[in-house]
């Protein structure tokens, strides 16, 4: 259920987001906020982890980058235990991939406040880079987006945002939500007992018509749905590229392995191996294994994959990395009606067993075993 | 002392009381009739509710069996007689000549390829032919040919003689003579088990006169994969694809028309569901119907069994007894007339018909009984007392399986332990441990030496070398490099191969080994106790199967079969080439059990490990000891339950080894196997106790429920409160002129779809107690299936013939209770033959609620890392061989705690953990397996996948480094955790990546 901060009536959306990460530091709810900030004189949006109140000011989750997934800076502020309370604010792909890093023990959410927010997508950073040096005030920038992303003006957004189906924050402790509703209000969705008990005496009023909201999330998702793609008919083809330089691996938020085994050393590979290989195939690509490669990698993050397009983004050959993980991971995740950070308590399939799974692929006529 | 005791039988009852003891480290002989061990259940295709496969689940046990350093096995031998002397038995015991030297037989089947003598296949019912030199079936134990000797041609006219020309490890021995051995036991296990109805004696199911009529076990030859059809299913008449299947059950059970079976088989009810499951499984367009009289699903998950055959696999259940079946002379189909549940005469055809035929005492067996002097009951089982299962009236004589009544593989696998631990009792102490540890000879160190990879390749007689050019191969390994010698052997296993390998590993300096032959299941520990006897470690051996996964499947082309014999070595020396020396963990075991529950299972459980001199920590969280028994009055056969339960009691309270803990808490169990620590409260103080094994006999408790009026009308009672009602000779059975007993209340549907078992046998009782005190009085029982199982059906049929009127109701037509007064009612039922609804108008109802499972499992499963099933009873290592282990070791179930049982069930379940908590306390060191998980810490990123994944509970998450570490002694090895591991931080030795990724390298080269 969608609440209203009561007395609160601010300038437009950044401006209320901006307001309650104040108020959490003023109040001293948390101790620290991991906010996307613009920089005076840099051309991007960085994170940064913010103590003092004042600092809040220029503070821009809404700029339409994505610079890294957060869920990364997750692990390394969790990493060891602290007893500092942090408000995370977090894309809603963010927030998913830190959900399942939670299940997998890489993120610890015991001082960490959640705090989504509907996304309207970004583009990509190099692209974002080129654009806002034109632009003379950055934060107009960000509002104009907003305002041609409610007005269903089509932005070149990053491919991977274009069919994104879960833009709005549903599973953070606090969703600050504005698609369709009010640029003067600051509403948020209390999703956890954590989130309610962040914002316990904080006067709110109920939501009671959020009609507009939901038809305009409809909207959207029926377009992007449409986008979407099933299937990959040339994927050796679009694999060619790769130089191997795990520049995806090493962005990915949901690869965590602290040594890869995919590296040729990991695999003992000897030198004399690659000659064997090349004369019983005639010839082999070098750098060898790339197919092998992104296939263990789908095999191994396809599940928890949240589809946030990090990899694509940091592919130096354009490969449209996005999309091949979001059609393979798809697949795997409907197998096993699991989404990725949809639910804390919705167990990981690769750990749990349930005898009725996968029953499509065995075939009753054939006698199993002897 | 010579601690020996005698098994006789060696089907799964048998086979498990030898296992058990021998692992108590108790000599056992065993003795079979057949010339191989495994009973009946070796020939059945798929065990129900699991449908795991018979032989795979059976084959490991009889080879441990057989490989057991305690155990010696005698097989085509007989009893001849017994004397007991001086509180021991003198057995002799009559081998009967094989006409195969069991030593030199390598089962490499030449003799029987070239046998010109046909004979019947017994152990495929006669089916198909077997030759006269045979072994019934690949994997038997012992994997040991035998000469028919009324056909065979050398032995019954001195001609033919070919066996053993053509034999090439010389084994065949036609002066073999019959031998007697006399011996001296401790104690005697029967297991002699039982032999299936002959349905030849109900001549109007046309058994041996139609073609397509088969028995339940004939039709099980078929289903399996191994049997004369390879598992097709054909009608025996014209081996047409049948379409139609008709399951007729209790033949020769619940039966007195046709002899003296008026008991219940127990497990056909089953047997047919699953055969009718695994015809569908096999061909999707076979129907089957079962015609029942009450579907007895009364074990754990049967229920859900028969249910999935219904909505699954279209299994169509018709309650109806079948008089005649007929046939139709041209097309050989069966016609079977029957009458349907509301009155109206069906006819129907059918391709083929199963007879789900029962079992019997045979004669031979109750002789031998008698012999002993064991008594009898009037079917010729050996009944026991419900307080002492396993037990007869001559001491030292003991009884498991089918002997003692009909029963499912799993029952006659508990009362097989509950025997071992009978049998076992006064023969062990604290003080004598069983675990000998074999001396071994000083290992050499390989890790310095440049590798010296030796390579034997073998013939298997025949069987490898007319397919795959050895020679060549032999010529290749020595080609690849580290490989010093490489030699060919006719057979690698026999003992002068295995001297010779010996010689040369010591002669060459070799430090690892490649036996290319067969599978490791059959010979790996033969080649490793060589490496041992040369100095080598034994895991320094690399076994490859050219024969199993080569020879034997490509005989069309033996060029390529030698191709691949070459590429098969090839890969294990480049396997061979990264082996390490492996070693197995020991750790010293505390010798005390804990057991965990103070009813019936706890008390006897506590009991038997206690009269063996270990020590017993007894829990029980209620003031005072009993449990539910505390709430029984009578039993069936009766029994005086208030003088059997005050003795148990007073014997532990006074048993000096046993300490107990009245209203006590455990707050958390820490350790494993041999090492666990419990702390606990008792009146408040806390407590902390060192134990070696766990014994869980929680418990369950009666179902609370609110229907047909329970709770709001005090005439509304359960059974168990009319069984004191009874008792008390309470005043209000005045006004009670009739009775209704609703069974199955709650239960079998819904959220309790399961059979809590007991109801059934507890209505039957109570009408008994009620028509001996008060005869006139009117008592009907709404039932779904009267599941009156094994020896009770006989009760149900004394029931009826005391006037007890017995109505039957379907689950979506319930009985509907109106009451109009109190202690007034008027039940309508729904009669099908009648097609309406009849009034029954009653004063008392007494309802059978069935039992529920305790909430507090779910915290004793947690703390013992264990698993429950979805109805919150603890779930067993494995339904069949394992009834009353956990995958975690050292930790046993037994009781309630493991699903709804009777009296004497919960009972041989207690004795049977014991003898299992035994075969751990009794050694003074357990060992781990040298193939055991491994945890690189510098890779682990300490996700848990591996922790989840891990059915043993041997992975936990440190919590101090965040890392995964494995509890060697509790990691089998099984490799779940390896495949998980995404960051390949965990090995399995003998198994490693390294070790697999350079396996491959070498074939795809």
């Amino acid at each position: 259920m969608l609440q209203m901060l009561k007395g609160i009536k601010a300038k437009n959306h950044l401006e209320s987001i901006k307001y309650f990460l104040r108020y959490l530091l003023q109040e001293k709810r948390v101790d620290a906020v991991l906010v996307p900030k613009r920089h005076p004189n840099g051309r991007s949006v960085s994170h940064a982890l913010i103590t003092d109140p004042l600092n809040t000011e220029g503070s821009d989750p809404l700029a339409p980058v994505q610079t890294v997934n957060a869920a990364c800076i997750l692990k390394e502020l969790t990493k060891e235990p602290t007893d500092k309370k942090i408000a995370v604010v977090l894309r809603p792909c963010e927030v998913r991939a830190a959900i399942e890093l939670i299940k997998i023990k890489q993120v610890s959410d015991e001082n960490l406040y959640m705090i989504g927010y509907d996304c309207p997508g970004v583009y990509d950073a190099k692209e974002y880079m080129n654009i806002i040096e034109k632009e003379e005030d950055r934060e107009k920038f960000t509002l104009k987006y907003i305002e041609a992303f409610l007005s269903d003006k089509k932005e070149e957004i990053r491919e991977s945002c274009s069919y994104c189906m879960y833009f709005t924050a549903d599973s953070a402790d606090i969703n600050m939500a504005w698609i369709g509703l009010n640029s003067s209000d600051l509403v948020i969705g209390v999703n956890t007992e954590k989130g309610k008990k962040l914002i316990n005496d904080l006067e709110t009023e109920e939501i009671s018509d959020s009609s507009r909201r939901k038809e305009k999330i409809g909207m959207i998702s029926t377009g992007r749905k449409q986008i979407q793609k099933d299937r990959i008919d040339n994927f050796l083809d679009l694999i060619q590229p790769c130089i191997r330089c795990y520049n995806c691996r090493e962005v990915c938020p949901l690869c965590y392995c602290k040594e890869c085994l995919l590296e040729p050393e990991k695999m003992g590979y000897s030198s004399v191996r690659y000659m064997n290989r090349a004369i019983k195939k005639k010839q082999i690509k070098m750098p060898d294994d790339t197919v092998l490669y992104h296939l263990t990698k789908i095999n191994h993050m396809g599940y928890s994959c949240v589809s946030c397009g990090i990899c694509e983004q940091a592919c130096p050959m354009d490969i449209p990395l996005g999309m091949i993980y979001n059609v393979f991971s798809r697949k795997i995740q409907a197998l096993f009606d699991y989404v990725p950070g949809r639910s804390r308590d919705e167990e990981l399939p690769v750990t749990t067993f349930r005898e009725e799974e996968l029953s499509e692929v065995e075939d009753i006529q054939q006698p199993r075993g002897k | 002392m010579d601690r020996r005791i005698l098994v006789i039988g060696g089907g799964i009852s048998g086979v498990q009381a030898g296992l058990d003891l021998a692992q108590m480290g108790i000599q056992v002989t065993l003795v079979e009739e057949k010339p191989n061990i495994g009973g009946r259940m070796a020939q059945l295709d798929k065990t129900f509710p699991t449908n795991d496969c018979s032989t795979c689940i059976l084959s490991p046990k009889l080879v441990e069996l057989a490989s057991h350093s305690n155990v010696d096995i005698f097989t085509c031998s007989s009893i001849e007689d017994v004397v007991k002397l001086d509180e021991r038995f003198q057995a002799r015991i009559r081998k009967r000549a094989r006409f195969v030297d069991e030593e030199k037989c390598t089962a490499c089947g030449v003799c029987a390829e070239k046998c010109p003598v046909k004979v019947s296949d017994l152990f495929n019912k006669s089916i198909t032919t077997s030759k006269c030199i045979s072994i019934p079936y690949a994997q038997a134990v012992p994997a040991v040919y035998k000469i028919d000797k009324e056909y065979c041609l050398y032995l019954t006219n001195g001609k033919c003689g070919i066996c053993k020309k053509v034999c090439p490890a010389d084994a065949i021995d036609y002066e073999q003579k019959d031998t007697i051995e006399a011996m001296d036991f401790n104690s005697i296990i029967i297991a002699t088990g039982t032999e299936e109805f002959t349905p030849q004696i109900r001549p109007e199911y046309g058994y041996k006169v139609y073609e397509n009529v088969l028995t339940s076990i004939e039709y099980e030859r078929f289903l399996s994969a191994s049997g004369p059809t390879n598992g097709q299913i054909v009608r025996p008449s014209d081996g047409k694809l049948p379409s139609q299947i008709a399951f007729i059950q209790c033949v020769g059970s619940r039966d007195v028309a046709s002899g003296n079976y008026g008991y219940c088989s127990s497990y056909c009810c089953m047997q047919a569901t699953k055969d009718a499951i695994i015809t569908k499984e096999h061909n999707l367009t076979i129907d089957s119907t079962i015609f029942y009289i009450d579907i007895r699903a009364y074990g754990k998950d049967f229920d859900k069994f028969v249910d999935r055959a219904k909505t699954e696999y279209g299994v169509k259940y018709i309650k109806s007894r079948i008089s005649e079946i007929l046939e139709a002379p041209d097309t050989k189909n069966l016609i079977i007339k029957y009458i349907t549940p509301d009155g109206k005469i069906r006819i129907e055809e059918f391709d083929l018909v199963i007879l789900s035929v029962g079992i019997r005492i045979p004669d031979k067996s109750k002789n031998l009984l008698r012999g002993l002097g064991v008594e009898l009951d009037e079917y010729g089982f050996c009944r026991c007392s419900t307080f002492q299962p396993g037990e007869t009236n001559v001491d030292g004589v003991y009884v498991c399986g089918t002997v003692t009544g009909p029963m499912d593989i799993p029952e006659a696998v508990v009362s097989a332990g509950a025997a071992a631990s009978l049998a076992a009792r006064g023969l062990l102490s604290p003080d004598t441990s069983s675990e000998i540890m074999a001396e071994k000879p000083g290992e050499v160190d390989t890790e310095a030496k440049p590798l010296n990879i030796g390579v034997i390749v073998c013939h298997c007689g025949t069987n490898i070398a007319s397919v795959v050019d050895v020679p060549s191969v032999v010529e290749f390994s020595r080609s690849l490099p580290n490989v010093k010698f490489a030699h060919e052997l006719l057979y690698a296993c026999s003992q002068d191969s295995i001297r010779l390998i010996i010689n040369k590993i010591k002669e060459h300096d070799l430090n690892r080994i490649v036996v290319a032959s067969c599978s490791p299941r059959t010979h790996e520990s033969t080649f490793q106790s060589g490496l041992e006897k040369a100095g080598l470690n034994k895991y320094l051996l690399q076994m490859t199967n050219i024969r199993d996964q080569c020879s034997w499947v490509h005989q069309n082309t033996p060029e390529l079969a030698t191709q691949k014999a070459k590429d098969l070595v090839r890969m294990a020396v480049g396997k061979s080439r990264y082996l390490e020396p492996l070693y197995e963990l020991y750790s010293d075991v505390n010798k005390a059990c804990l057991v965990i529950g103070g009813g019936i299972a706890g008390m006897t459980a506590a009991l038997f490990v206690a009269d063996n001199g270990y020590q017993v920590y007894l829990i029980e969280k209620e003031s005072e000891l009993g449990g539910n028994l505390l709430k029984i009055s009578y039993l069936l056969p009766e029994e005086d339950i208030v003088l059997a339960l005050q003795r148990l009691i007073r014997r532990i309270e006074e048993h000096p080894l046993i300490e107990l803990f009245l209203n006590a808490n455990i707050k958390d169990i820490k350790g494993y196997v041999g090492n666990f620590t419990t702390n606990f409260t008792t009146n408040d103080e806390e407590k902390s106790a060192e134990h070696g094994t766990v014994i869980v006999a929680t418990g369950a408790r009666e179902h609370e429920t609110e229907s047909y009026g329970y709770k709001t009308d005090p005439y509304v009672v359960t059974q168990r409160e009319f069984e004191t009602v009874l008792k008390n000779k309470n005043p209000l059975m005045k006004y009670v002129n009739s009775i209704a007993m609703i069974q199955c209340v709650d239960s079998r549907e819904g959220e309790r779809n399961y059979c809590s078992r007991v109801c059934c046998g507890q209505a039957i009782k109570n009408i008994l107690q009620l028509k001996k005190d008060y005869p006139d009085k009117d008592v009907y029982v709404l039932y779904r299936d009267m599941r009156t199982y094994g020896l009770r059906e006989p009760y149900y049929a004394v029931a009826r013939e005391a006037g007890a009127l017995f109505l039957r109701y379907e689950k979506d037509r319930k009985p509907v209770v109106e009451k109009i007064e109190q202690g007034n009612f008027k039940i309508k039922l729904f009669n099908e033959i009648l097609g309406k609804d009849i009034y029954l108008p009653v004063q008392l109802i007494v309802l059978s609620v069935g039992i529920d499972s305790l909430e507090t499992n779910g915290q004793v499963a947690k703390m013992l890392k264990v698993p429950l099933n979805e109805d919150g009873f603890f779930n067993e290592a494995h339904v069949k061989l394992r009834p009353v282990d956990f995958s975690t070791s050292g930790v046993f179930v037994c009781g309630m705690a493991h699903g709804p049982k009777h009296i004497d069930e919960s009972i041989v379940q207690a004795i049977a953990t014991a003898a299992h908590a035994l075969t751990i306390v009794t050694r003074d060191k357990i060992s781990s397996e040298a193939y055991t998980a491994s945890v690189d810490e510098s890779r682990c990123s300490g996700c848990g996948l591996c922790v989840e994944v891990c059915v043993f509970g041997a992975i936990e998450i440190d919590e101090e480094s965040e890392r995964a570490g494995v509890n060697t002694l509790l990691c089998k090895g099984c490799g779940t955790c390896v495949a998980a591991c995404f960051s390949s931080a965990i090995d399995l030795r003998g198994f490693t990546n390294k070790q697999i990724i350079n396996e491959f390298q070498e074939l795809f080269l």
